[in-house]
């Protein structure tokens, strides 16, 4: 696999060694390029965004739950959504920077720095959203197992605690393994930097990184045990995400299925994302060296086969319903594909299961067009299926007298799109700020595919 | 055969390329413990060339692993059968089952915590200053320059000597680092 890639990089500018060139540039994007309008512009709207996000979540805290448009039956609106989805979103960099590393992918090193801090930004905003559900956000620390003199502990056996002590695990082991990773790029930074402040600023941040064989060999072995701990890591974080749901008896939840079915759409959400970054980050800083067709076509080829996965799960929960012969489930599966939330059913199915199987042409693989459509449909799909999922087994119940159905409000909106522009500004500042690629992994590659 | 340098921190020889380095590591005469590379990235061999004990990074995961499932799975057992057991729907007080997400989930972490922790404690990191920034040049050490230093620590280091065998060995240049 590394072969074709390697083959199709394409090294010019003899003149100057490979590994100065791609040092010179990245450094370069973040150190010697001003930034561009479009980035000032798209900075403002995003900070113009992200304030208007943290006044929405003042007047939350100020007013309660009681803001959105959930209600009994249907308790989990689009905060859970969000949160699934987030959570999901962040899956793709742990996958990339840790599984792909393991399976000794080298073609991973070109889109590991991005996808990471997609993560980490990512898991941030995830963790807020259920401290936003709880009607008492106040109490949020009484999940942490503490002495206190009610003598209460956190209920071991809830899917709720596990789901916690998940999360907590693994936005520190990603924030580890984001900062390992960094430092010998900082370090590249601090050197390159000819402003003592940025000079000070990366220096302080590279923490006296000076690449001594000593540090390569301990920063080789921390990464690949810290890509063994965080492989199983994230598997758990979603099936503990599942069990929240499956620990509950509404038909459509209480099922076995959702936790390898979780795993799958958090990976192909979070592939999507990245696929997304990619083709845009590309021409804009010019990275198409080191991020070529042939990595973009990768992320095309691991998004159908994630998509497949999917259709896989669609099919299956049609299958067990059937199979089993409940009734309720059979019920609820007739009511998402016809009830009133159908459109949402449907739209899962077009943009999880069938748009992406355009990637089977290999020239689809790599049009710009195309893999914005795909992709961005992916993104907005998993978040229609995390709320199809989430409501649809809520608003009715098992007797109609109990139904009701879930409207979102217009702060549910602010909270779901503010998130979004939360995201984009602290996306745009990193690719400001920070390396974007991890150069010192693609300074070695070169030297592994080096002629001799 | 006479100038050693009182306050020389060491010798800083720079190599064309990272096999260049390699080579010098491998045939350098002189006690290998005085040798320090510098590298733009993880030069596969390096450490063998330069006589690297292993970093022993491993025990580090196996010990916060092990203290990571023994406290989780302790703190529930503790918490759920001694200090305040409550009867859920007829479960043991020690339910194993239930207690193994949360087991598992806190070995990981604290098994990549430890990793880490070993990780800059080993490399006496973080630091604020280190004599070979002085040198001129040793900016491409994280760009595209191999560099090897040979120490004084702490014996008087024969410096003329040293470079010569440097030089012979295939440097580019040789510098003086000042303590």
């Amino acid at each position: 696999m590394s072969d074709t890639v390697s083959s199709r990089t394409g090294m010019a500018d003899p003149s100057d060694t490979p590994a100065a060139a791609l040092t010179d540039h990245v450094a370069g994007v973040t150190l010697e390029r001003p930034s561009s309008p479009a980035w000032i512009a798209g900075t403002l709207v995003a900070a113009l965004i992200a304030a208007v996000f943290l006044g929405a979540l003042a007047y939350l805290f100020a007013v309660g739950v009681g803001i959105w448009g959930i209600n009994i039956p249907v308790a989990w609106g689009f905060a859970i959504t969000n949160y699934v989805w987030w959570i999901g979103i962040a899956m793709a960099g742990t996958f990339i920077s840790a599984a792909l590393l393991l399976a000794g992918q080298g073609w991973r090193s070109s889109v590991s720095r991005f996808a990471e801090t997609m993560t980490v930004i990512a898991l941030g905003l995830a963790g807020l959203f259920p401290i936003m559900h709880l009607g008492r956000p106040w109490f949020a620390y009484w999940l942490l197992p503490y002495p206190n003199i009610m003598s209460l502990w956190p209920q071991w056996r809830s899917a709720l605690v596990w789901d916690f002590v998940a999360i907590a695990s693994y936005v520190g082991v990603s924030l580890m393994v984001w900062y390992i990773g960094l430092l010998p790029d900082l370090a590249s930074l601090r050197d390159r930097a000819r402003r003592r402040r940025a000079a000070v600023f990366y220096g302080l941040l590279a923490l006296g990184w000076r690449g001594e064989a000593h540090h390569w060999q301990r920063l080789e072995s921390a990464t690949r045990l810290l890509a063994g701990f965080a492989v199983p890591l994230v598997f758990m974080v979603h099936s503990m995400v599942a069990l929240d749901f499956s620990e509950g008896l509404p038909p459509g939840w209480h099922t076995t299925l959702f936790p390898p079915f979780f795993v799958a759409g958090a990976l192909f959400s979070g592939f999507a994302l990245v696929l997304v970054m990619a083709v845009v980050l590309r021409p804009i800083y010019g990275l198409g060296r080191w991020i070529t067709d042939a990595h973009v076509d990768l992320l095309a080829r691991t998004l159908l086969a994630a998509s497949l996965v999917m259709a896989y799960s669609y099919g299956l929960e049609i299958f067990s319903a059937h199979y089993t012969g409940n009734p309720d489930e059979l019920a609820m599966l007739s009511d998402r594909m016809t009830g009133f939330y159908a459109p949402a059913y449907w739209a899962t199915l077009l943009l999880n299961a069938v748009l992406p199987q355009l990637f089977w042409w290999p020239r689809l693989r790599t049009r710009r067009g195309v893999l914005l459509l795909v992709g961005g449909g992916v993104v907005l799909g998993m978040w229609i299926e995390r709320f199809m999922l989430v409501v649809t087994s809520l608003y009715h119940g098992y007797l109609p007298s109990a139904d009701g159905r879930f409207y979102p409000t217009l702060w549910d909106w602010v909270h779901l799109l503010g998130s979004l522009g939360v995201f984009a500004l602290l996306f745009l500042l990193f690719v400001r700020l920070l390396p974007l690629l991890p150069m010192f992994e693609i300074r070695r590659r070169m030297h592994e595919e080096r002629p001799s | 055969m006479s100038s050693s340098t009182p306050g020389l921190y060491g010798l800083m020889a720079r190599f064309p390329d990272a096999d260049g380095l390699l080579a010098a590591a491998r045939d350098w005469p002189g006690d290998r413990g005085r040798l320090r590379a510098y590298t733009p990235f993880p030069v596969p061999g390096l450490d063998e060339a330069l006589g690297l004990r292993p970093d022993g990074l491993g025990w580090w995961a196996l010990a916060g692993a092990l203290f990571g499932g023994l406290s989780g799975l302790g703190i529930q057992w503790y918490s759920a059968v001694i200090d305040y057991p409550i009867n859920v729907g007829g479960r043991p007080p020690f339910s194993l089952p239930a207690f193994l997400p949360i087991t598992v989930i806190l070995t990981l972490f604290w098994g990549g915590a430890a990793t880490v922790l070993g990780f800059f404690l080993g490399n006496r990191l973080p630091r604020l200053h280190h004599p070979v920034f002085g040198v001129p040049g040793f900016d491409d050490a994280s760009r595209d320059g191999f560099f090897l230093l040979v120490r004084a620590g702490g014996a008087e280091l024969d410096a003329e000597g040293t470079r010569a065998r440097l030089e012979a060995l295939g440097a580019e240049s040789v510098q003086e680092v000042a303590a």
